[in-house]
């Protein structure tokens, strides 16, 4: 009972190579759709209040996370002959987070973007960059 | 005013190294109701990715635009010279008359309403938008009512005999819609109650509102639908399933 699909594909493959036709429209194995799954809401006692909104979070403090695969927002972007290096994805105080990547490079030469949270610096600095964020994060 | 001052009680954040680094929230919390009194009876925390997120009008308008265009019938119907409406005779003969050579009454150049090219039914107007990108348009159309305070979570222990968890009314009388309206000030404002499972009382006795008042269930809430609501009244079960299938 298992074995069926596999045949089904096994013979669908065989006929891969006709054109579309009423045998190979048959033997289509259909996958199953994948259902909704509900979002659980966590137990009310189970928050602290430093989660909630109003924690002070973005008052001289910011966050800069990794990614789903765990790599650091810091991207090369090469532009002709500028090279630039970005800081995607800054959330809270953005001037706050230059001012202290400055106090810990001096040399960097920054351009801040409040509005979407990103910060481009001068040069290829992507490998420093990601240096400081595993040490200090 | 009263965001600012709160701002300003604000605490202060722990921070590690010559970085500040801190999370921001990921939590926030909604009231808890009973139906159809709307006591509130306890909070429930909802996730801040979704019901914090920054109003975004353009991904509203993608998402409003798309579900207009699955929206449409596609029943236009413009008649051509392959529909046949006249007759295929020879209007007049080849040669002799000293008039243009014409053929039968169904052609298009003639005065007779054809046209050469024409929409015909039915047609599939519906365009394409990213899943992803639709998810977002509903977690800002969502969080945008929550913000403003429309938003009303239907759930908890019911307290009196007449107070349930689920958005229903005891009788499907249309008075039952009628003193709900009347109690809560809710008079010529749009409503909508969206429901985990078919709610007939509800459907029954929201005839009374007419297009007031719109009783959807948890898989046929648009985008639209949540934005043109200016009380929206969601049992918690049909809520935990939107954050589930809209959550990026």
């Amino acid at each position: 009972m298992c074995l069926q699909p596999f045949v089904l594909l096994l013979l669908q493959l065989t006929v891969h190579i006709m054109k579309a036709s009423l045998v190979r429209l048959s033997t289509r194995v259909k996958l199953p759709r994948a259902t909704t799954q509900a979002f659980k809401l966590p137990e009310l006692s189970s928050i602290s209040h430093t989660q909630l909104p109003n924690n002070g979070f973005g008052k001289g403090t910011y966050a800069i996370n990794r990614s789903k695969f765990g790599n650091w927002p810091v991207y090369l972007k090469i532009q002709n002959t500028k090279t630039v290096t970005e800081i995607k994805r800054i959330q809270g105080d953005i001037h706050q987070f230059a001012r202290d990547l400055l106090s810990i490079k001096p040399d960097l030469k920054l351009t801040v973007n409040p509005q979407i949270g990103y910060i481009n610096v001068k040069g290829d600095k992507v490998e420093e960059i990601k240096h400081i964020f595993e040490t200090q994060i | 005013m009263l965001k600012n001052s709160i701002r300003r009680l604000a605490t202060q954040t722990a921070t590690t190294g010559k970085l500040n680094i801190a999370q921001p929230s990921s939590y926030t919390l909604a009231t808890l109701r009973t139906f159809p009194s709307l006591e509130p009876q306890t909070f429930v925390p909802l996730p801040a990715t979704f019901f914090d997120v920054p109003l975004r009008r353009d991904l509203l308008w993608s998402a409003v635009v798309y579900e207009a265009d699955k929206a449409r019938v596609g029943s236009g119907y413009v008649p051509t010279k392959g529909d046949k409406p006249f007759s295929n005779r020879k209007i007049q003969r080849q040669k002799g008359t000293g008039n243009a050579r014409v053929g039968d009454r169904n052609s298009p150049t003639r005065d007779n309403g054809l046209k050469a090219h024409g929409i015909k039914a039915p047609h599939d107007w519906s365009t394409e938008l990213p899943r992803k990108i639709y998810s977002k348009a509903f977690q800002t159309a969502l969080a945008d009512q929550y913000k403003n305070g429309k938003l009303f979570v239907i759930g908890g222990e019911s307290v009196t005999e007449s107070d349930s968890s689920i958005v229903d009314f005891e009788y499907s009388n249309p008075e039952a819609t009628k003193q709900f309206i009347e109690h809560h000030q809710l008079k010529r404002l749009h409503l909508l109650f969206i429901t985990d499972v078919q709610r007939d009382n509800l459907i029954k006795s929201t005839e009374y509102a007419g297009t007031k008042a719109d009783v959807l269930v948890k898989e046929a809430v648009e985008v639209r639908d949540i934005l043109k609501a200016k009380r929206i009244f969601i049992e918690l079960p049909a809520l935990e399933w939107l954050i589930g299938k809209h959550q990026t």
